[in-house]
């Protein structure tokens, strides 16, 4: 036992960028409004798309 | 997979009992979930306290152990499902009551069913893909509460602009 602290992994700022957990939210959120504002059936899975996002903190 | 096709089943097994709404109009319908959608969102910001259904228990580990990869679709399909683990928001209850209320066809509940199963397996894509896991879980906590309210508020929009197209 050497007390030492892992090292922790950098990651280049847009790999960070592109995968923070806001980023697939955004996505959807933004894919939703689009496809409802022309009344889309796709409206349907972008929705649900972000309901089953919205469940991110639970396993 | 797994999350897809649990995703999938819920979808079709509500389509199936969307069918129960169809007496009712559209705009009665559509009204309905608009007004379920706002209430969803009132709850997730904590003005209303509303106790909801879930299964309080988390899919068992031991699932994962007997057999690795069936255990992985088998976990996956149960997270899918949104009925066999913890439901910690409120926009999938939002969902379920408009797949309910909306009459569409059986295509479109599947959809939003396999929309659901890739919504929830966008989350471990994306926690893998930061290369940095336990960095990407810390980012969760601190935006998890502007998913969860920012997610209600889009369904109720989006469901609101689909109600505008059936008037």
């Amino acid at each position: 036992m050497t007390g030492q602290p892992s090292p922790v992994r950098r990651v280049p700022p847009v790999r960070r960028w592109a995968t923070d957990p806001l980023a697939p939210g955004l996505v959807l959120a933004v894919g939703a409004m689009l496809a409802a504002a022309y009344g889309h059936p796709l409206t349907w899975a972008v929705l649900g798309g972000l309901a089953g996002y919205t469940l991110s903190g639970s396993v | 997979m797994g999350l897809i096709a649990g995703g999938l089943l819920s979808g079709l097994v509500l389509g199936a009992l969307s069918g129960l709404s169809a007496p009712l109009p559209p705009a009665w319908r559509y009204g309905a979930i608009v007004g379920v959608a706002l209430l969803g969102l009132l709850r997730e910001t904590g003005v209303v306290t509303i106790r909801m259904p879930q299964n309080a228990r988390q899919v068992p580990q031991d699932v994962l152990r007997r057999n690795p990869s069936r255990g992985a679709l088998r976990f996956g399909f149960e997270l899918g499902t949104g009925v066999r683990t913890y439901v910690s928001a409120t926009a999938p209850y939002v969902l379920a009551v408009a797949v309910l209320l909306g009459g569409q066809r059986l295509q479109v509940a599947a959809l939003a069913g396999l929309g659901f199963g890739v919504g929830r397996a966008a989350t471990p894509l994306f926690r893998r893909a930061s290369g940095a896991v336990e960095g990407w879980d810390a980012d969760l906590g601190t935006r998890l509460r502007v998913i969860t309210v920012g997610g209600c508020a889009v369904l109720a929009a989006g469901f609101g602009l689909l109600f505008l197209h059936q008037l």
